[in-house]
């Protein structure tokens, strides 16, 4: 297994560099370019000129693939070109917002949606079933956009229980405060975000796990269990969840880089100050050191969900083996 | 007069699809008598796996539905008790081999695992216990390197090992019933022989009653006492294992036997019985062979011939043995 994990390691590696060879390619070929006219009418060609050279985006593509690799090994990941800030720093700042939002929406969204799968397939047909099967529906076909603003209009709007938006109560507060306070406000800014997210991801999980179970429910070995006398609970849980739930670990795989990247429009409706909404911008402005660093991340995070896959399939199911 | 462990009376199963009932078992009536194998012969779909599913009441309903009769086993009604009953006799007084032996165990369970749960729950052993009965069931049941293969995953084992497996399961609480499923239809036919001869040599030494369902008449002839010919949810002929290859009396048992190989005379092509085995969506009325049977007359499509009973238990449901005959002029 050890050997397995470093030999996969050492596979990534080449991979990751061809996916930011590729990256600095794409983005070359892409229309536009910063500092356009296109965004301020007002810049001038030698003014341009010199900002591009203080950047060194006048460098040729190969030269600055290169060159940004050297400095990455330094910890350098660049300037923003609008912020005027080191874009580790520019992350780092965005990171706490993202990450608490989308593995708060992750753990809510696997915990209601795996054990309502398994509920719905066990009661197929049945009036459960139904239900969960139109609330996962609902769920699956709503945009969250739409969710997120419907979720603002009822409990911030029309009840005024929780905040409109934000990721903590505007200052003076948070100066006198305990850092209890501080977490609790936080929290209860990040309830309807949470809640955005993380149901349309439960209606997922639920489908999957529903279509995982049914099929482990009708094989032969959950007969052979029955035959034997079981009780129908130890059935469920002994026999059929641990077999349904080793398809989940693929989805769980290909969510995990998406927690990064993919709640930029729950960020932008809910106002919070993530990563997604510095990406979108950055996008936009062709900031093109941004867009670089958090490809980076988004790169490494999807490599490494890939290999946290791979390891717990040999965990959770004896019929794979690495060695 | 031997006792009847299991009789089945007037059982009738049948699927629900689309709306329509689908009658898979069409009211059956046979009998199992201690220490006795029966043969339950057919073709596929004609119902043998459904009525002894029955008796476990192991069919998936809806769409199945236990339309009536009655299955005695000891004297109580298995399609009437409680599903807290019901457990106790499954895996426990009666337990059944499934025919597909690699996909029948749990394959991310160990086998000592998987079948030491039968024991602890119904014997209450403990963990520890139950493997030393484990390992000894295994050791009867042939496996070799018995301490090792209790903790390996069904997936390392070929198809022979798991049908043993399965058998030891089955065995694990001293059934007084077992059910064999097409036990070795899955496998190859050398590893069929050394499973059927393994079974044979059990049968003596763990005192149950088999109700051994096959579609291979060569597997009845080496297997059963007593045999059950089953055509389209219908018995048609039960017999002494000698007497179905002697005696054969219903048109389709003889057919059957006729399209038999044979090693000693080479007759070149095999006799067939024409037409195919009919659907059960659009099952023929009377008797469901009739338009298949050379003999067949303008009655056999209208009723169900009544049970014929010869000699030394051989009945046979056909009208050229009932008074009035096929009906011809």
């Amino acid at each position: 297994m050890r050997g397995f994990i470093i030999r996969r390691i050492l596979q990534i590696i080449p991979v990751f560099f061809g996916i930011l060879l590729l990256l600095f390619i794409l983005m070359e070929l892409s229309p536009g370019q910063p500092l356009s006219d296109l965004q301020d009418p007002r810049i001038t060609a030698a003014h341009r000129e010199r900002m591009l050279a203080r950047f060194n985006l006048d460098l040729p593509v190969r030269q600055r693939f290169f060159n940004w690799i050297a400095d990455a090994v330094r910890g350098d990941f660049g300037e923003s070109i609008t912020h005027r800030r080191p874009v580790s720093e520019l992350i780092t700042t965005a990171l706490p917002a993202t990450l608490t939002l989308s593995i708060s929406a992750m753990l809510v969204s696997m915990l209601i949606g795996i054990p309502l799968g398994i509920l719905s397939a066990v009661y197929k047909g049945k009036g459960i079933d139904t239900v969960f099967t139109i609330f996962a529906f609902i769920g699956i076909s709503m945009p969250i956009f739409f969710f997120g603003v419907l979720l603002i209009l009822i409990f911030s709007v029309n009840l005024g229980l929780t905040p409109v938006m934000g990721y903590g109560s505007p200052p003076p507060f948070g100066r006198n405060e305990t850092l209890m306070q501080i977490w609790a406000d936080r929290a209860w800014h990040l309830i309807l975000p949470v809640s955005a997210l993380g149901l349309s991801g439960a209606a997922s999980y639920m489908r999957y796990t529903r279509a995982s179970m049914l099929e482990v429910i009708h094989s032969d070995y959950i007969r052979t269990a029955r035959a034997k006398g079981l009780k129908e609970s130890r059935i469920i849980f002994r026999h059929a969840m641990r077999n349904a739930l080793i398809p989940i670990i693929t989805i769980m795989g290909l969510q995990l880089p998406g927690l990064f990247s993919g709640s930029a429009i729950t960020e932008a409706v809910f106002g919070l100050p993530g990563l997604g909404g510095l990406l979108l911008q950055a996008v936009g402005g062709r900031n093109y050191p941004i867009i670089i660093g958090m490809m980076t991340i988004i790169a490494i995070v999807t490599l490494a969900s890939a290999l946290i896959a791979e390891i717990l399939y040999a965990v959770a199911d004896p019929r794979i083996k690495y060695d | 007069m031997a006792n009847k462990l299991l009789e089945i009376k007037n059982l009738k199963v049948y699927f629900m699809q689309d709306g329509m009932e689908l009658k898979a078992v069409d009211d059956i009536s046979y009998y199992v008598n201690e220490g006795e194998t029966l043969g339950i012969v057919g073709e596929s779909g004609c119902g043998k796996s459904v009525s002894s599913m029955a008796i476990l009441r192991l069919l998936d309903s809806p769409p199945a539905k236990y339309a009536g009769g009655e299955i005695l086993f000891e004297g109580k009604d298995m399609l009437k008790i409680s599903n807290d009953e019901m457990r106790k006799v499954r895996g426990n007084e009666i337990s059944v081999i499934f025919q597909e032996p690699m996909t029948s165990l749990n394959p991310i369970k160990t086998v000592g695992a998987q079948i030491a749960e039968a024991m602890i729950l119904h014997q209450g052993l403990s963990k520890k216990e139950a493997k030393t009965e484990v390992i000894s069931l295994l050791k009867l049941v042939r496996i070799p390197n018995a301490e090792r293969i209790v903790d390996e995953y069904p997936f390392t084992l070929s198809g022979g090992m798991c049908q043993r497996c399965m058998i030891a399961l089955a065995l694990a609480c001293k059934p007084k019933l077992l059910i064999a499923d097409e036990p070795t239809t899955a496998l190859d036919v050398t590893i069929q022989a050394q499973v059927l001869q393994l079974m044979n040599e059990l049968k003596s030494s763990i005192n149950a009653s088999i109700i051994f369902i096959t579609h291979d008449l060569g597997v009845i002839a080496e297997m059963a006492d007593r045999v059950l010919v089953m055509y389209a949810g219908k018995v048609v002929e039960v017999a002494n294992v000698v007497d179905i290859f002697e005696q054969a009396k219903h048109p389709y048992t003889i057919g059957l036997i006729r399209s038999r190989p044979d090693l000693e005379t080479d007759t070149g092509r095999l006799e067939v019985i024409s037409g195919n085995v009919p659907d059960l969506n659009s099952k023929p009325s009377g008797c469901p062979f009739h338009p298949r049977c050379e003999k067949a007359g303008p009655r056999c499509g209208k009723e169900f011939p009544p049970e014929k009973v010869f000699s030394e238990g051989q009945i046979v449901a056909c009208w050229l043995y009932s008074e009035g005959g096929v009906g011809n002029e």
